[in-house]
């Protein structure tokens, strides 16, 4: 892999939450990954497996544990280096979060909403100007003026979904971090969403780290998928390569879940059921073909 | 039981007619439910399939009678297990559910009671209807039923709090407490929705399993029609309050016939593959406070012909179990080739 | 495993009482220093009208016996000598042992304070279960209203309106003290003398609470749990009673232990409108007359009372709700989500 072309470099990240004295729970251990520039790269896993924790400690809503974040190479873990570049670093990393119902303030109007960043960043200087952009960022996710003066709660979860991203990209971002975006969302509007960031991430060229459970979306979507397991990245490989290929029996599991719309298929779905008394500790992630990582037993990568 | 043909000399267990359920809010007066008829025959899973908004949940609570305090039933009749509930008084009400139907809500997580133990909260539902039980018989009957559901080591988890559980645990507890009293109807509102995809097709195997080995009839509210293909009989499909298309599963997945189903199934990624976008279906559902006059889905329908925005389509017959709501099916509409359907979809895995 | 969990216990005891003793002596200096540096002479309330005609030298001589020449932190450090070894000094007003004073009339504020705790919360518990049942009726509205109006009048005002109609004019009720003269036996005198100010503690600190309880009881109506409860078949009662009701408690409990502070206040500013012999004017009088002794020993018992009132609380709390034992979170793989 070219140099340049990673933007972010995740390597060897741990993170704990501490329930007590001396109760931990490991919510990642030591995951390592890259994204490159102006590619979806996606994560997937059940819930518990650690995938939100790892986005948001690449956005440094938690503190990890262990391990560096490399971004354009600079260390978000060192604490120096990021004091020096958070302003940067804040208004070239977006996140949207799943939930748009409380992550967006109930009291603001959705122009108040999207320009906040904004003006928080100082992008804009003119207020004209900064009505204007706003409109424009409206227009580009699909939403008419009328929107402006209203407020989330008249929204449906799409149409917040909307505003949330127009907020983030109207930041014009270079990593953009989707925690789940579409999950709480219809089927018809999921596909509403998906090709709106298909179609946003070629406009602005930027690369995003896309979150999800659901696996024929992010099948669709990204161009290269991490699969967790129990705050563990078991495989990691290009999208085509991973559904067509997969080795490490969790993946397998997963894949064997996708519900297929169709009635004679789905009814005869084997369903392959991943029990694992593995240590999965012991284990070292290894390039089985080009770009194909998959977690083995030590001894077996040949 | 799985064969459609034999539904149809069974007695229909539900019998909604022209039901019209409205809510009151600050904007106005919403129209959830618009005049829909509908039945549920012994023995079956029939999917209610539509995006949120579309009423059917409200639907299903306007069975069970368990609306929230703004919502009534406008008009219409609903007839369960012989019986017209529609006017039955909660104390009449309260003797039905449990013992005819009883429900499964969406959430797992908020739908126990955290501060009593998972057995007690079953027991609870055991005693509801029979109150003769005596205390070993009662405790006997919830280990069974924590067997049936998949629960293993029922008698160590007896006393365990809801929090001890994972989600698909606490789903298998909550539908413990459905069947608790061997209901005849089961009403299932998105029950797997909250859950893993790993957890949700084991929840839906063992709700196929339970339903053939108890044999009560199901009505399946989901908006994922991977879920309606695996364990649905037929399906209703709901739009804006009302039902757009109803038939047998073959028949809604390998004929759709209204444009909204072909929309819903277009804008799956399974029928996107190798394409550059997904389908999608333009625009947003529309208010239901004074909802259109005529067909509701007009406005995003690429085929909708004039009349669809002056008069509401009837529904039409297209055999004697399908039929569905568009006046592309009226004899003086043009011919339109469906876009979907037809044939068995390529899944290359 | 019997024997660790005494240990557990044990040590969980002995931390909270570590606690509770470091926070009671700085209570203990905080009250010192205050009320020595409050402006005012001591001696008035020794001698009374006698203090101003002293000499100098007398007066020197006065303070000296009284141990009020010294530096204040040498005062204090004398203090806590003492009080370690029993000895809280006499009153000055009183000139008896400080212990003696209140004894007498710790009693009269248990039964006011406590019984007037005690129903208050059984009566915001009924109220708000009530009004709960029956949300957004008219009675429900009306009750809203009457108790908002209620818990918005001060205390003294509506004692001394009670005063007026039930003693004064209806001359119903006693107006002031604990019993008649010479009566200090009787029950009946007591329980006459207790109506008013009982009602004003109530009646003052009730509403604040029932609202509560009915807030808090009308969010765990809306949960989910409650519509599996109703399409299991349970009634409304059975639903509020064994699930909802069970479930407040835990936070009811809490609730209690907090507001003890505020209902002590709330008795000691009746007992002082009712010339109750209690407590609270015992307080307010030492303060007045910088009666230190006195006045560190009120507080002292005061601060004890809310400290033992929260703790205890808090561990009863800890009894009830399932979800706050910490320790057994851990097994499941839930909280890995957060």
């Amino acid at each position: 892999m070219n140099k340049d072309d990673i933007l972010v470099d995740v390597q060897n990240l741990s993170h704990q939450f501490r329930l007590g004295k001396k109760a931990y729970v490991k919510a990642v251990h030591d995951v390592s990954f890259q994204i490159k520039r102006n590619e979806i790269f996606s994560l997937v896993g059940e819930s518990g497996s650690g995938k939100s924790t790892v986005a948001r400690c690449m956005m440094k809503i938690y503190e990890p544990t262990n391990g560096n974040i490399l971004y354009d190479e600079m260390n978000l873990c060192n604490k120096e280096e990021w004091k020096k570049n958070n302003k940067r670093i804040q208004k070239e990393m977006q996140i949207i979060f799943q939930d748009s119902t409380s992550a967006l303030n109930q009291r603001m109007k959705i122009e108040d909403i999207i320009s906040e960043p904004l003006r928080i960043q100082h992008v804009m200087k003119g207020k004209s100007e900064l009505k204007n952009y706003v409109m424009q960022q409206l227009a580009y996710v699909g939403l008419d003026e009328s929107f402006l003066y209203r407020h989330p709660s008249e929204l449906s979860g799409g149409q917040r979904q909307r505003v949330a991203i127009a907020r983030a990209f109207g930041m014009k971002p270079k990593l953009l971090i989707a925690d789940e975006p579409i999950a709480s969302l219809d089927v018809s509007v999921q596909a509403q969403i998906v090709n709106l960031f298909q179609h946003l991430q070629k406009e602005h060229d930027c690369s995003i780290l896309f979150i999800a459970h659901d696996l024929s979306m992010v099948k669709f979507l990204s161009t290269r998928v991490g699969v967790m397991c129990r705050g563990h990245l078991v495989e990691m490989a290009p999208t085509r390569e991973l559904f067509e290929n997969p080795i490490h029996p969790y993946t397998k599991a997963l894949l064997s879940s996708i519900p297929i719309p169709d009635p004679i298929l789905e009814r005869n779905r084997k369903i392959l059921t991943y029990t694992d008394d593995t240590n999965l500790h012991d284990m070292v992630f290894a390039e089985v073909s080009p770009e194909h990582f998959v977690m083995q037993e030590v001894g077996c990568e040949s | 039981m799985w064969q459609n043909g034999k539904c149809k000399s069974m007695k229909n267990l539900i019998e909604i007619n022209n039901l019209s359920v409205h809510f009151k809010t600050k904007q106005g007066e919403v129209e959830a439910v618009r005049d829909v008829s509908l039945s549920l025959r012994q023995g079956e899973v029939l999917a209610v399939v539509g995006e949120s908004g579309c009423g059917k949940t409200v639907m299903c609570k306007a069975i069970m009678k368990l609306l929230p305090k703004n919502a009534w039933v406008k008009s219409g009749q609903i007839i369960a297990d012989g019986q017209d509930i529609t006017n039955l008084s909660e104390r009449q009400m309260r003797k039905l559910r449990g013992s005819t139907f009883s429900m499964i809500f969406q959430d797992p997580l908020t739908s126990l009671n955290p501060t009593i133990p998972i057995g007690k909260q079953i027991e609870e539902a055991v005693l509801m209807h029979r109150n003769d039980m005596k205390k070993h018989e009662s405790k006997q009957r919830v280990l069974d039923l924590m067997e049936l559901v998949g629960i293993s080591d029922a008698r160590l988890r007896y006393d365990s709090y809801p929090h001890h559980f994972s989600g698909g645990m606490r789903q298998r507890c909550v539908m413990a407490i459905a069947l608790a009293s061997n209901p005849k109807i089961l009403i299932a509102d998105e029950p797997t929705t909250a859950l893993d995809v790993t957890i949700q097709a084991q929840i839906l195997d063992l709700l196929k399993d339970i339903q053939q080995k108890v044999g009560t009839s199901t009505i399946f509210v989901t908006h994922d029609l991977g879920v309606v293909a695996r364990v649905a009989d037929r399906v209703a499909v709901m739009y804006a309050g009302k039902i757009v298309e109803i038939g047998t599963t073959q028949e809604i997945f390998y004929d759709p016939r209204h444009p909204y189903t072909w929309g819903l199934m277009r804008s799956l990624p399974a029928f996107s593959q190798g394409k550059e976008h997904l389908e999608t279906i333009p625009g947003f559902p529309p208010s239901l406070i004074n909802p259109p006059k005529g067909d509701a889905f007009a406005p995003r329908n690429a085929y909708a012909l004039d009349v669809d925005f002056e008069r509401m389509p009837p529904m039409f017959r297209i055999t004697d179990t399908h039929y569905a709501a568009t006046w592309l099916l009226d004899e003086r509409a043009p011919k339109i080739e469906a876009p979907i359907g037809g044939k068995i979809i390529n899944e290359q895995r | 495993m019997n024997l660790k969990k005494i240990k557990k216990v044990t040590v969980f005891l002995l931390k909270k009482i570590s606690i509770s003793i470091i926070a009671i002596l700085f209570l203990s200096v905080l009250v010192f220093f205050m009320s020595r540096l409050a402006p005012g002479d001591p001696l008035v309330s020794y001698y009374g009208d006698r203090a101003e005609r002293l000499s100098p030298e007398e007066k020197e001589h006065a303070l000296e016996r009284l141990g009020l020449n010294e530096a204040i932190p040498n005062q204090y450090i004398r203090w806590v000598n003492n009080a370690v070894h029993g000895d809280f000094g006499i009153s000055y007003k009183y000139k008896q042992d400080v212990l003696e004073v209140i004894e007498g009339r710790l009693i009269n504020t248990l039964i006011l304070g406590g019984i007037g705790f005690l129903l208050t919360f059984l009566f915001a518990l009924l109220l708000g279960i009530f009004c709960a049942f029956r949300e957004e009726s008219l009675l429900d509205h009306i009750i809203c209203n009457v108790g908002t109006v209620t818990s918005c009048i001060p205390e003294f005002y509506f004692s001394l309106i009670l005063i007026l109609v039930f003693s004064v004019n209806l001359k119903l009720l006693p107006s002031s003290g604990a019993y008649a003269l010479g009566q200090s036996g009787s029950i009946q005198s007591r329980l006459t003398h207790l109506v008013l100010p009982m009602i004003v503690v109530v009646l003052s600190h009730l509403w604040y609470y029932a609202y509560m309880i009915r807030n808090k009881l009308l969010e765990e109506i809306r949960q989910d749990y409650v519509l599996l409860a109703k399409s299991k078949g349970l009634s409304k009662k059975d639903i509020m009673y064994k699930h909802c009701v069970r479930n407040i408690l835990p936070a009811f409990i809490s609730i209690m232990a907090i507001s003890l502070p505020h209902i002590v206040e709330g008795t000691y500013i009746v007992e002082m409108v009712f010339s109750y012999p209690g407590i609270g004017t015992l307080s307010f009088e030492s303060a007045k007359y910088h009666d230190y002794n006195m006045l560190m020993v009120l507080c002292l018992i005061t601060g004890i009372i809310v400290i033992i009132g929260n703790n205890v609380g808090q561990a009863i709390s800890e009894k009830i709700d399932p979800r706050m034992k910490t320790s057994e979170i851990v097994e499941t793989t839930e909280v890995t989500k957060i």
